[in-house]
């Protein structure tokens, strides 16, 4: 009687699979470039990478195989609960409805324009326009633009922060 | 000892009690803002402190260092963003609380237990005060490098509750970002890229902010309430709260020990003794997959630590004069500044001062206890009913601008986004964030420890030689294996059709 047994599985790339390379191309490359650190500098790196490349081996090798005990009388396992993501194609007018994908836009927006004018500035137009987007009330939406200026400008004040320069202005 | 502590008593006149009162409330306000902390505080108030008396001065700063150890539990309780690394633990289940409409019994929680753990640090440091010089002495790199790897550890603890792989993964992943930088006692740059602004590595507060910020924000936005649908945000109770912190009494005296001790540590620091002291709570209780889920103990197990850290680092800062954070440093500057020595003399010939300070600090607890438990919970459990669509860019808005304001380097802002994306991506997924937490808030500690402790001494004995490391190393061992090996052993006994308990009956 076998202790394990072995069952290919259909290979599925979805965001898991994405995920677990680009961790496993995160711990080669961190262990390969350990080696140019000497005076014990690579020790610690090339521990945790080492650990980080071996566990996401083993979970990429689980994409494609399924380990499960060799019992006769258990029940039969599940074949496989990766069930591959169905891709949904998303309408222009959905996708702006969508935080998921605004969120992040917003954020990078918000982020590029703070750096080419400088966050002071960029903040209250942030908050401007998610508040367009969102559907605030007039006075939510000028709320949010002062509070978003406010902030900024006490930090500038107080702590002697550098954000009203950008790379432009 | 009775009279030292009669002395220090009735330095506390109006004006030092004043002096708490405002340090607690700037403290606590400073804390629950994502990004600013104790620290920034400490800072802006540090210069208007040249004006004042030096005791007057530490205990204003003493007072908001505490206040803003509690405060940073206030939106990581309502909003999954810690005010600091030290509540980051407070968000596991602190938030789902808030998450099933008990946002006022989690805000009651995290009053009651940060007062009632700085209060029982606070009273068993002056107990032990005149020992504790010894006590310190005793903790080595090698030591301090056992107890990161003790904690280390309990990132498997807090993986089985998921995928233990998984959980490597995310831990690993944790300690290798702690990497990137020059390394620590060498001039080596590691993995920066030749790009200058990552030499100082990653800010630990811009990881934090990333994975719970600006992660949850998007998660909050596809979810589009904070508070479960049909569930009533202004539920719950205060009293509850107490009544809860009161039945975990046992987690709370366990968890200020554990905090007392990491903050005694110098480097250790509050954000790993609420991460040491929830994982341990977890580790220790009998129905571990009910954490995270908002079990209240864990909450308590969290925030009771993190503020008894606040007494633990006094010890080094009095003792040597060794600051053991940033907020310390801040501290010590201070004394340097009103002329007043750190040394073994505060532990002795003028121990009364000493005793004055911590009196001041069972005053700011009690203070937190007072705002905490009335005014806090009122106001908080109205934030999470706020539209969501207020709430989000706001908290956006703090994490950039906050993790910005720690190093005005625009990599902490790189950082804040892809962490944000990283940490939505890894809980799609199952990945322990948690453990990815852990990893990053002890790499650094481990590290440094064990690179002292290999330049001490070329032979490994080091780490098992004298009594406490062997304890320690004992301990992280048992931490690692025994649940492993204890479910192997059932396994194969299953296997071999071997019933266990039926033979031990007969025996």
């Amino acid at each position: 009687m076998q202790l394990i047994q072995i069952q290919k599985k259909g290979f599925q790339l979805n965001g898991e699979t994405v995920l677990l390379l680009g961790l496993w191309l995160t711990g080669i490359y961190a262990y390969l470039q350990a080696r140019n650190f000497g005076n014990l500098s690579d020790i610690f790196p090339r521990f945790t990478s080492g650990i980080l490349v071996i566990t996401t081996t083993i979970l990429l090798i689980s994409k494609f195989v399924q380990i499960s005990s060799g019992k006769a009388d258990a029940p039969e396992e599940e074949a496989n609960d990766d069930e591959p993501e169905k891709l949904v194609y998303l309408s222009f007018e959905t996708a702006l409805e969508d935080h998921r994908i605004i969120i992040p836009a917003t954020l990078f927006a918000y982020i590029g324009f703070g750096y080419l004018i400088g966050l002071m500035w960029a903040t209250p137009i942030f908050m401007l326009i998610y508040s367009f987007w969102t559907r605030q009330s007039w006075y939510m939406k000028i709320i949010l633009t002062i509070i978003g200026f406010a902030v900024p400008y006490a930090l500038v004040k107080l702590l002697n922060l550098r954000i009203q320069e950008g790379v432009i202005l | 000892m009775i009279n030292d502590l009669l002395e220090a008593i009735g330095m506390m006149d109006p004006v030092i009690i004043g002096f708490i009162i405002v340090g607690v409330l700037i403290g606590a306000v400073f804390g629950a803002i994502p990004g600013l902390g104790g620290v920034v505080a400490m800072s802006l108030i540090l210069p208007m402190t040249i004006y004042l008396e030096g005791f007057q001065a530490i205990v204003i700063l003493v007072a908001i260092y505490s206040g803003a150890m509690y405060g940073a539990c206030i939106s990581a309780i309502l909003l999954k963003v810690p005010g600091s690394a030290a509540a980051a633990a407070s968000i596991f289940d602190g938030y789902p609380l808030t998450q099933q409409g008990m946002a006022k019994d989690a805000l009651g929680i995290g009053a009651f237990s940060s007062a009632l753990g700085g209060l029982f640090s606070i009273v068993l440091l002056m107990v032990l005060a005149p020992y504790m010089y010894d006590v310190v002495l005793m903790f080595g790199s090698p030591h301090v490098f056992l107890l990161a790897m003790l904690g280390i550890a309990m990132i498997a603890v807090i993986a089985r509750q998921g995928s233990t792989l998984k959980g490597l993964v995310a831990g690993s992943l944790g300690l290798l970002v702690t990497t990137v930088g020059i390394a620590p006692g060498s001039p080596t740059p590691r993995y920066t890229f030749d790009l200058i602004h990552l030499w100082d590595g990653l800010s630990l507060i811009a990881i934090v902010l990333g994975i719970f910020a600006i992660g949850e924000m998007i998660r909050l936005g596809a979810k589009g309430t904070i508070v479960e649908p049909g569930t009533d945000a202004n539920s719950g109770s205060v009293l509850n709260g107490i009544k809860v912190s009161v039945n975990s009494s046992v987690t709370l005296i366990k968890s200020s020990l554990i905090g007392m001790i990491m903050g005694a540590i110098p480097g250790a620091g509050a954000s790993s003794s609420n991460f040491i002291a929830y994982t341990e709570e977890v580790r220790s209780s009998k129905n571990p997959e009910s954490y995270g889920k908002g079990n209240p103990a864990g909450l308590v197990a969290a925030e009771s630590a993190n503020n008894a850290t606040v007494a633990g680092s006094l010890i080094p800062l009095l003792s040597f004069g060794i600051p053991g954070s940033a907020a310390t440093a801040i501290v010590l500057s201070a004394f340097l500044i009103h002329g007043i020595s750190p040394g073994p003399a505060l532990f002795n010939d003028d121990v009364s001062f000493t005793f004055a300070i911590l009196v001041a600090l069972f005053i700011s607890n009690l203070v937190i206890l007072f705002v905490g438990l009335l005014l806090v919970t009122r106001i908080g459990a109205r934030i999470v009913a706020i539209d969501i669509n207020v709430i989000i860019p706001l908290i956006i808005m703090f994490a950039i601008l906050g993790s910005y304001a720690a190093r005005q380097n625009w990599i902490d802002i790189v950082t804040v986004v892809l962490f944000g994306f990283l940490s939505y991506w890894m809980v799609t997924y199952g990945y322990s964030v948690i453990g990815f937490v852990l990893g990053v808030v002890l790499g650094e500690i481990a590290e440094i420890n064990l690179r002292t402790s290999l330049l001490v001494s070329d032979d490994l004995s080091i780490f098992y030689s004298d009594m406490l490391s062997a304890f320690l190393l004992a301990s992280v061992l048992i931490v690692l294996l025994a649940e492993p090996a204890i479910t192997a052993f059932w396994q194969l006994c299953d296997y071999l059709g071997i019933d266990v308990k039926e033979r031990m009956k007969n025996i």
